[in-house]
C-alpha cells in the first residue's frame, strides 16, 4: 500500500521576500538570504517545523510568475501556527501509520507463512494418530516375523497370536473412533461407507486489507517538492482520508487476523474429513482384507504349516501397512548409512567388539527408520558397536 | 527493537514463547520441531560440543555418563556438582548450556532478529539461592550478537500461570485460587489471590507447596510395573530378564505413555508386550488405572492440605483450581480434585500456560539504554511502539506493576519464600528470632524492636568495651518469631561489624532485615542512642559455588 505522506522533516519554509514583509520579523530559517530575490516560479518554497514560532507577520508566499501577479487575487496566507497544529494534529497518526505500515506488512507475511504452516501441520497432525498406530503396528508385526518360529511353536498359540492380530488392529481403528459390528464400519457412531467424501477447498482466505493509494499525490510531491503554505493544507486535508484508511487498516488488520483464526478453527471441522475420511476408507479396507486373511489361515493351520501360514500373515501385514503409509505420505527408510546418527537411530544396546573399524556403527537394526515431509517421525531402534580393547 | 521472550525453565521439559506484534502469544518450536525441548544435556566426550533436547537423550545412550538430566533440582545448591569428562559443573553451568539451546532455537525461529531480553520462571518455593543460580544461568548465556542474554526477571511459575489465566479473561474476579501444577517430574501447589476490579488487576502468591520429585513419570512406572507383572504371570517370562533388555525397554517406554494418553480420551488401553516368544494382551481400563496410581493421586492431595493447614487455611477458602502442567489431562486428576474438593476446574494450555504467562511479563518490560536497567516504559518510548502496545509492563519500584492493554494497570505481590532469622544470646543461650517469616509480601522490612514490642537488644553481655562482632542470619520455614537452630539452614556468611572506636557492650541497639523485590537481603544494625547505622549485604555461603564450571560451559558450542 502507498501511502502518500511527506517527509516532515525536510519541509523548510523559506519566506518570498516581497515589498509588503518585514524582513526584521522573518523566521529563523536555514538559508537566510540577505538580499531579496525576485520570486522564480522554478524556486522551492521549503517549510520549516517546530522551529521558534514566528513573530513575522505571515509572509505572502504565493510564487510570482514571470507576468506580474497584481492582476491575480491573493490568497490569504494561513499563520504558521495554524500549519504547525494541523501538522501536529495528524503527526501521531501519521507517525503510527508508518510504523504499522512496516510491520503490517510483515505482519501479514507472518501470517500467510503461519497459515501454511499451520495446513501443512494439520495434515500430519490429523494424520499422526493413524500413522503412528500403522508404524507401530508395522514394527510389531516385523519383530514377530523375525522370531516367527518362537511364536508359532503349537497350532493354539500360534491361532491366538494371529487373533491378537485382528485385535489390535480393532483396538487401533476405535483410536480413531471407528468401530467395526461385523457388518459395517462406524465413525463415530455414523456408517463410514455412507459418510460423503468431501473436496478439499481452499477454505483460508487472504487477510483483507484496504489498498489505498493516493499515487497522484506521491507524484505531485516528487514532482514538484515544492509547496505553498495553502498546499500544505491541501496536502494534509488530502491525505487525511489515507490516514484514516490506514487507521482503519489496523482495524481490518486485527479483524482479519481474527477471521483467519476463525477459519483455521473452522478447517478442524471441514478440511479434518476431507483429509481423514479417505484415510479411514483405506485403513478399514485393509482390515476386511486382513479379517478375511486370518479367518482362512485359522481354518487352513495345520502343524506342518503354521509357521508358514503366520508368516504369510506378517508379510502380509507388513507390505500392505508399508503401502498405507506410503500412500499417507511416509517414507520409509530401509537404505540407510551404516554409521550410528542420534538424529535418526535410538540405541537400545551396545555390542562391544575388538574391531576398531566397527566403532559405532550399527550392529543390528530393529526397525525402520519413518519420515514425514522429511523430517523424522520415528527413529530407527539400533544396537551398537562399541569398540573395546582386548 | 528485539523480542523479549518467556522461558518455562522446567525440570523435565522447557518452553519458549514472545508475544507478537499482533499480541498474540507465539510458543517457539525448537530446532527439532518441538514445541517443548526436553532439558537434557548431553557433553560430548570430544569435550567441545554439547547437545541439548530431544537429541541428547539419542546420545546418551551412547555415553550415559555424559548425560545430566533433571538439574532444575539442584539450582542453588553449593554441594551439587555434576562431574562430566572430568569438569566439575554447578547446577547453574549446565542450566546455562539448556538456556543457551532455546534462546538458539528462539533466534532461528525469530529469522536473526534480536532477543533483548528473557524473563525466566522458577518454582514458588524456590529460595533466594536457587533463583540467583537461575538468574546466573540466564546471564551466562550468550546471544548471537555476542551480548550476554538480559534476564529481566525471574518470575514465580504459578503467578505466570495466573497472568497466562488472566490474559484470558475479561470481567472482574475476585477469586482464592489452588493452582495445581503437576508436570513430568514434580508436582507445585500455590494459592493465589486474584482480584480484577475494572482496570486494576492484583496477583498475590498467599502460600506454596509441593514435592519436586513427583511427577507424570511416577504416573508411568506405575503403569509399566502392572503391564509387565500381568505379562509376566500370563507367560511365564522372568521379570528380571525382561527388565534388563533393553528392546523391551525401548518398548514400554512407547507404549505405557501412548497408553496414559490413550486413557485421557478412552475407557480403556491395550499393551501387548511381545518377548522371547511370547505374547500377552493387557488391557488396562481407566478404573484400573486410577487404583494404581491411587496413592500418587492422593499424595498431591496430601501436599495440599498440608500447605492450607500451615496456612491456617481451609479448603473452603478456595474459589476456584487451575491446573497446569501435561500431567493435569490425566481424568483422574479432574475427577479426583472435584470429589475431593468440589471446586470449579479451569484448564488452559497447560504445557504452556508458564511460559506465556513469562511472555506476556517480558513483552511489557523495556530497558533503559544508558544503563541497561530494567525500567518502566515512558509515554514517550510506550508512543514510539515499543511497548505500548504490550498488554504488560513492567514499572520499577518497590511493587511488581505492569500497565496492560486498554489501561489495565496489573499488580503482581509477591512474597518471601523462606524466613530469615538472626541469631543473639540470651542469659548466655543461644537463640534465633525470625525478622521476616515466609509468605511475608516483598518489599518487607522488619526490625527487632517493632515485632519484639520493644524489647530491647544490646550489643553483649557485660561491661567490657566491644570492638567487633559477627552477625549470622539463617534461613527456616517456620512461621515463628522463634526458632530452633535445628530448624535453619545456615546459608550465608557471618557478618563482622567493627566499632571504632569501641562501644560499651550495654549499648542499646536494633536490627532491621530488609528483603527487596528481587530477594537481595539487606541486615542494618542500629546503635540507638548514636544513631549510626551498620548496613550490611549478606553474603551466600559458597556463592560463588554458582560459578563453577560456567567457563568452562561458556566456551561449548552447541552441537
Amino acid at each position: 500500500m502507498t501511502i502518500s505522506v511527506f517527509d516532515l522533516d525536510k519541509i523548510v519554509i523559506e519566506p518570498i521576500n516581497d515589498e509588503s514583509s518585514n524582513e526584521e520579523e522573518k523566521p529563523v530559517i536555514e538559508e537566510k538570504k540577505e538580499q531579496p530575490v525576485e520570486a522564480n516560479p522554478e524556486e522551492k518554497i521549503e517549510i520549516v517545523i517546530e522551529e521558534t514560532p514566528l513573530e513575522a507577520e505571515p509572509v505572502n508566499e504565493e510564487i510570482v510568475n514571470e507576468e506580474p501577479a497584481q492582476e491575480k487575487p491573493i490568497e490569504p496566507e494561513p499563520k504558521y501556527e495554524e500549519i504547525v497544529v494541523l501538522l501536529k494534529q495528524y503527526f501521531n497518526a501519521l507517525r503510527d501509520s508508518i510504523r504499522l505500515a512496516k510491520t503490517k506488512d510483515e505482519t501479514i507475511v507472518k501470517m500467510k507463512n503461519e497459515l501454511n504452516k499451520y495446513r501443512e501441520d494439520f495434515g500430519y497432525t490429523l494424520l499422526k494418530q493413524i500413522i503412528m498406530g500403522l508404524i507401530s503396528y508395522r514394527e510389531d508385526a516385523k519383530n514377530t516375523l523375525r522370531n516367527v518360529a518362537k511364536f508359532s511353536t503349537d497350532i493354539e498359540t500360534t491361532k491366538k497370536y494371529l487373533g491378537y492380530l485382528d485385535d489390535d488392529f480393532v483396538e487401533m481403528l476405535a483410536n480413531f473412533s471407528i468401530e467395526y459390528d461385523g457388518e459395517k464400519f462406524l465413525l463415530d457412531g455414523k456408517d463410514l461407507a455412507t459418510i460423503p467424501m468431501r473436496k478439499v477447498d481452499n477454505y483460508v482466505k487472504e487477510p483483507e486489507t484496504e489498498n489505498v493509494i493516493v499515487e497522484e499525490s506521491d507524484e505531485q510531491a516528487k514532482e514538484e517538492g515544492a509547496y505553498s503554505l495553502n498546499d500544505v493544507i491541501k496536502l494534509v486535508e488530502e491525505n487525511k482520508a489515507n490516514i484514516e484508511a490506514i487507521l482503519k487498516d489496523n482495524a481490518l488488520l486485527d479483524e482479519a487476523y481474527k477471521e483467519v483464526e476463525a477459519v483455521a478453527a473452522s478447517v478442524d471441522a471441514n478440511y479434518a474429513d476431507a483429509l481423514l475420511l479417505p484415510s479411514y476408507k483405506i485403513v478399514t479396507n485393509f482390515y476386511l482384507k486382513l479379517k478375511k486373511k486370518i479367518e482362512n489361515t485359522m481354518e487352513a493351520i495345520n502343524e506342518d504349516n503354521k509357521t508358514s501360514l503366520y508368516s504369510d500373515v506378517l508379510i502380509f501385514v507388513i507390505s500392505s501397512t508399508s503401502d498405507i503409509l506410503s500412500r499417507l505420505g511416509v517414507e520409509i527408510d530401509i537404505d540407510v548409512s551404516n554409521v550410528y546418527d542420534m538424529k535418526t537411530n535410538r540405541m537400545l544396546k551396545f555390542v562391544p567388539t575388538n574391531k576398531e573399524e566397527l566403532d559405532k556403527t550399527i550392529a543390528f537394526r530393529h526397525t525402520d527408520t519413518y519420515l514425514y515431509g522429511g523430517k523424522v517421525i520415528y527413529l530407527c531402534k539400533v544396537d551398537v558397536y562399541k569398540y573395546e580393547q582386548q | 527493537m528485539g523480542k523479549k521472550v518467556g522461558i518455562d525453565l522446567g525440570t523435565t521439559y522447557s518452553v519458549v514463547s514472545y508475544v507478537d506484534e499482533t499480541q498474540n502469544i507465539v510458543n517457539i518450536e525448537s530446532s527439532e520441531g518441538e514445541k517443548t525441548t526436553p532439558s537434557i544435556v548431553f557433553f560430548d566426550p570430544n569435550g567441545e560440543t554439547v547437545t541439548v533436547g530431544s537429541v541428547a537423550r539419542e546420545a546418551g545412550a551412547m555415553n550415559p555418563e555424559c548425560l545430566v538430566e533433571r538439574i532444575k533440582n539442584y539450582m542453588g545448591d553449593p554441594d551439587y556438582r555434576a562431574t562430566v569428562n572430568g569438569v566439575e559443573y554447578s547446577a547453574s553451568a549446565v542450566s546455562t548450556l539448556i538456556l543457551k539451546k532455546l534462546i538458539a532455537d528462539a533466534e532461528l525461529a525469530l529469522g536473526g532478529e534480536e532477543i533483548e531480553g528473557a524473563v525466566i520462571t522458577c518454582p514458588a518455593y524456590f529460595g533466594d539461592a536457587a533463583r540467583a543460580a537461575t538468574r546466573l544461568a540466564g546471564e551466562n548465556v550468550t546471544l548471537a550478537n555476542g551480548q550476554p542474554l538480559k534476564v529481566l526477571k525471574i518470575m514465580d511459575e504459578p503467578t505466570a500461570a495466573a497472568i497466562a489465566y488472566g490474559n484470558s479473561r475479561n470481567e472482574n474476579i475476585h477469586k482464592t485460587v489452588l493452582i495445581y501444577d503437576l508436570g513430568g517430574g514434580t508436582f507445585d501447589c500455590t494459592v493465589m489471590r486474584l482480584d480484577f476490579e475494572g482496570t486494576d488487576r492484583k496477583y498475590q502468591v498467599i502460600t506454596t507447596g509441593g514435592n519436586h520429585q513427583l511427577g507424570g513419570k511416577d504416573w508411568d512406572a506405575a503403569l509399566a510395573n502392572y503391564v509387565k507383572d500381568e505379562f509376566c504371570n500370563n507367560t511365564g517370562v522372568d521379570r528380571s530378564v525382561l527388565d534388563e533388555d533393553p528392546e523391551m525397554k525401548a518398548f514400554f517406554s512407547e507404549k505405557i505413555e501412548a497408553a496414559k494418553k490413550m486413557l485421557t480420551a478412552k475407557p480403556t488401553a491395550t499393551v501387548t508386550p511381545s518377548f522371547d516368544g511370547n505374547k500377552y494382551r493387557v488391557e488396562i481400563t481407566q478404573e484400573k488405572f486410577d487404583e494404581l496410581t491411587a496413592d500418587l493421586f492422593n499424595q498431591t492431595i496430601l501436599l495440599i492440605d498440608d500447605m492450607l493447614t500451615k496456612k491456617g487455611m481451609t479448603i473452603d477458602q478456595i474459589d476456584e483450581i487451575i491446573l497446569v502442567g501435561g500431567s493435569t489431562r490425566m481424568k483422574q486428576v479432574e475427577a479426583g480434585l472435584t470429589a475431593q474438593y468440589n471446586k470449579p476446574l479451569v484448564s488452559f494450555d497447560p504445557d504452556k500456560a508458564v511460559s506465556n504467562g513469562a511472555a506476556l511479563v517480558a513483552s511489557g518490560l523495556a530497558i533503559d539504554e544508558a544503563t541497561g536497567e530494567v525500567v518502566a516504559p515512558t509515554s514517550e518510548s510506550a508512543a514510539f511502539g515499543g511497548d505500548a502496545n504490550s498488554p504488560f509492563a513492567l514499572s520499577s519500584g518497590a511493587s511488581t506493576e505492569f500497565a496492560g492493554s486498554n489501561g489495565t494497570v496489573n499488580k503482581v505481590v509477591e512474597l518471601c519464600t523462606k524466613s530469615y532469622c538472626f541469631r543473639y544470646y540470651n542469659g548466655g543461650e543461644e537463640r534465633y528470632y525470625n525478622l521476616i517469616v515466609k509468605d511475608t509480601p516483598k518489599p518487607a522490612s522488619a526490625s527487632y524492636a517493632q515485632l519484639s514490642g520493644g524489647q530491647g537488644l544490646v550489643i553483649a553481655e557485660g561491661n567490657n568495651l566491644v570492638d567487633s562482632i559477627n552477625l549470622k542470619i539463617m534461613e527456616n520455614e517456620s512461621l515463628n518469631a522463634d526458632v530452633a537452630a535445628d530448624e535453619c539452614a545456615e546459608l550465608y556468611e557471618d557478618m563482622p561489624i567493627a566499632f571504632s572506636p569501641a562501644i560499651p557492650a550495654s549499648t542499646p541497639v536494633d536490627i532491621q532485615l530488609d528483603v527487596d523485590m528481587n530477594g537481595q537481603l539487606t541486615l542494618t544494625l542500629i546503635e540507638i542512642n548514636s544513631g549510626v547505622k551498620h548496613v550490611l549485604k549478606p553474603v551466600r555461603k559458597g556463592g560463588d559455588a554458582d560459578k563453577v564450571g560456567m567457563d568452562v560451559a561458556s566456551k561449548l558450542t552447541l552441537a
